[in-house]
């Protein structure tokens, strides 16, 4: 592919930006030149994330900033009615009077404090808050500080409309004038092969695609398989070797490879597979040139889906409804009239894309928090720490 | 340090707010590089004005209507300091400043005021990629 894109970030901790035009703009080095409506226009210093990130830690640290930090020991599971001086400790820790009963109104600040700190929703003290409130104050806020910094990674001007993906949420969303408008889920990329943090536009689609495997998928994944099942293989499977990259590449028989150096990573294959029912793209696929080969598309497997965990892809994102997105996108469903393999179509308009990883996101009910499943956080706090330098 | 009704507050070296968010935010790394050698303009919510001149080696020079002060400046986390004697403020510094374009700027003495650079250094120039590789095909 051969981006110029200029990159500020690797994907994993930073936001890499695939495209020179969105990096530019997120830069500010010149001035938007997409339609970015009104929000081009505007002198806003942030972008909507940023705010509400913003708002939601001044409210945090309202909260629980003020409070008396020192350690607890978990003696026991309480619940309203409860007495005793561990009630006692608790109520100080959590900036009430001094006595020893679990009355109503610590009830009403462990139930807010469970809402504010990820845990299971409840008015009882178990392990799991003791741990929490030992953790501190700075610790809490140091994730959602790291999430702040991810939001300032995109660009104060993210579009009039957009498509933001949150791999940690496995959720797409569609935003249009400053709202999410639509919503659907995704699989994103198992922890092996994490979706990357990046921003890009989306430039055509193509419809009856092909998938063009990532040599390091042929040699890891389906050469083994072609060796153990021969080439019925790669006939049920709508595969086809490539002699190369380029678009005059001939087709290769089965005979016509050597899959033992493919596997071993001696000789490097293009392998794709025909479009169709089985196709790993599905009948459509959103392409926003990046150098990571991650794109949105439809796929087969439509019962994943309804898994709660879906990180389960080589780190593209499968969208739940394809064709919803591509008439929000394009306006009207994109349609080819013939059923060629790889129709593209261009979009006149290119549409922002971010890929993004929020392990927690303000809402209007509150923090909402997942689950850091690519580790991402304390090595991005490692990183802050390494690039805070005073003058 | 008498400037313009305005004084410094006793905050000593405590750096409030934000902090360890300051790596690369919209335009390049906080840390005050766009302001060495350049002056800002800082109205406060009382009226008064002064100018901030952010010299390159610490040192600020804060001028107001008929009142002249030494200082230092620093960036501590996502903090903007200005410290003359033991005296310090720190001011709220989430993103780089552009000139012309003003910012309000909250204050550790709970303060907003309006900050607007004459001019400032241009944003260093961003990373080459090194990490992304070049992927041909889709990983799916």
């Amino acid at each position: 592919m051969g981006s110029t894109a200029l990159a500020r970030g690797d994907g994993d901790l930073t936001t890499y930006y695939a495209d020179q035009e969105l990096a530019n703009i997120a830069n500010q080095y010149s001035p938007p030149i997409l339609d970015y409506g009104e929000f081009g226009k505007s002198q806003q210093q942030n972008n909507l994330l940023v705010t509400r990130f913003a708002a939601a830690i001044r409210d945090f640290d309202r909260r629980w900033g003020v409070l008396p930090q020192f350690d607890l020991v978990y003696t026991r599971r309480l619940a309203e009615g409860a007495s005793g001086d561990d009630v006692t400790q608790l109520r100080l820790r959590l900036g009430l009077s001094s006595k020893p009963f679990y009355d109503p109104a610590l009830s009403e600040k462990i139930f807010a404090y469970r809402r504010d700190h990820g845990l299971a929703s409840g008015f009882h003290a178990d392990e799991a808050l003791i741990i929490s409130l030992n953790k501190g104050h700075g610790a809490h806020r140091r994730v959602l500080n790291v999430n702040l910094q991810r939001a300032k990674e995109l660009p104060v001007f993210l579009g009039k409309k957009f498509i933001l993906v949150d791999a940690a949420k496995q959720q797409l969303y569609m935003f249009e004038d400053g709202r999410s408008v639509k919503s659907m889920r995704v699989i994103v990329g198992k922890p092996s092969d994490p979706t990357p943090m990046m921003a890009g536009l989306i430039r055509y689609s193509v419809l009856n695609p092909y998938w063009n495997i990532p040599p390091d998928l042929t040699r890891d994944r389906y050469a083994p398989r072609v060796i153990a099942r021969g080439e019925s293989y790669l006939q049920s499977a709508g595969f086809e070797a490539l002699s190369d990259w380029t678009s005059e590449a001939t087709i290769l028989q089965h005979d016509e490879v050597n899959w033992q150096a493919v596997a071993k990573g001696e000789t490097e294959l293009r392998l794709r597979q025909r479009p169709g029912p089985g196709n790993g793209m599905g009948a459509i696929k959103f392409m926003f040139p990046n150098d990571f080969g991650v794109y949105l598309h439809d796929t087969p497997g439509k019962t994943l889906f309804t898994r709660e965990s879906r990180a389960l892809s080589a780190g593209c994102v499968r969208v739940e409804f394809p064709w919803l997105l591509a008439k929000w996108i394009y306006g009207e469903r994109p349609v080819t009239n013939t059923l060629e393999p790889e129709q593209n179509v261009p979009l006149p308009q290119p549409m922002p894309v971010y890929l993004t990883y929020f392990t927690v996101m303000p809402t209007p009910f509150g923090l909402d928090y997942r689950d850091d499943i690519y580790n991402r956080d304390d090595r991005t706090q490692l990183l802050s720490a390494k690039m805070d330098s005073p003058i | 340090m008498q400037l313009s009704k305005r004084t410094l507050c006793m905050t000593g070296m405590i750096a409030l707010g934000m902090s360890g968010g300051n790596a690369y935010a919209q335009t390049g790394p906080l840390d005050g590089s766009e302001l060495r050698g350049h002056t800002v303009d800082v109205v406060f919510a009382d009226g008064t004005s002064n100018s901030v001149f952010f010299a390159p080696n610490g040192q600020a020079q804060i001028n107001g209507a008929g009142a002249n002060a030494t200082g230092s400046w620093s960036v501590r986390g996502n903090q903007l300091c200005l410290q003359s004697g033991n005296m310090q403020e720190c001011w709220n510094y989430s993103q780089r400043f552009v000139a012309g374009r003003p910012l309000s700027l909250a204050s550790s003495c709970n303060e907003t005021s309006r900050w607007t650079a004459r001019s400032v250094n241009p944003p260093p120039p961003a990373p080459q990629q090194e990490v992304a590789p070049v992927q041909r095909g889709e990983r799916g």
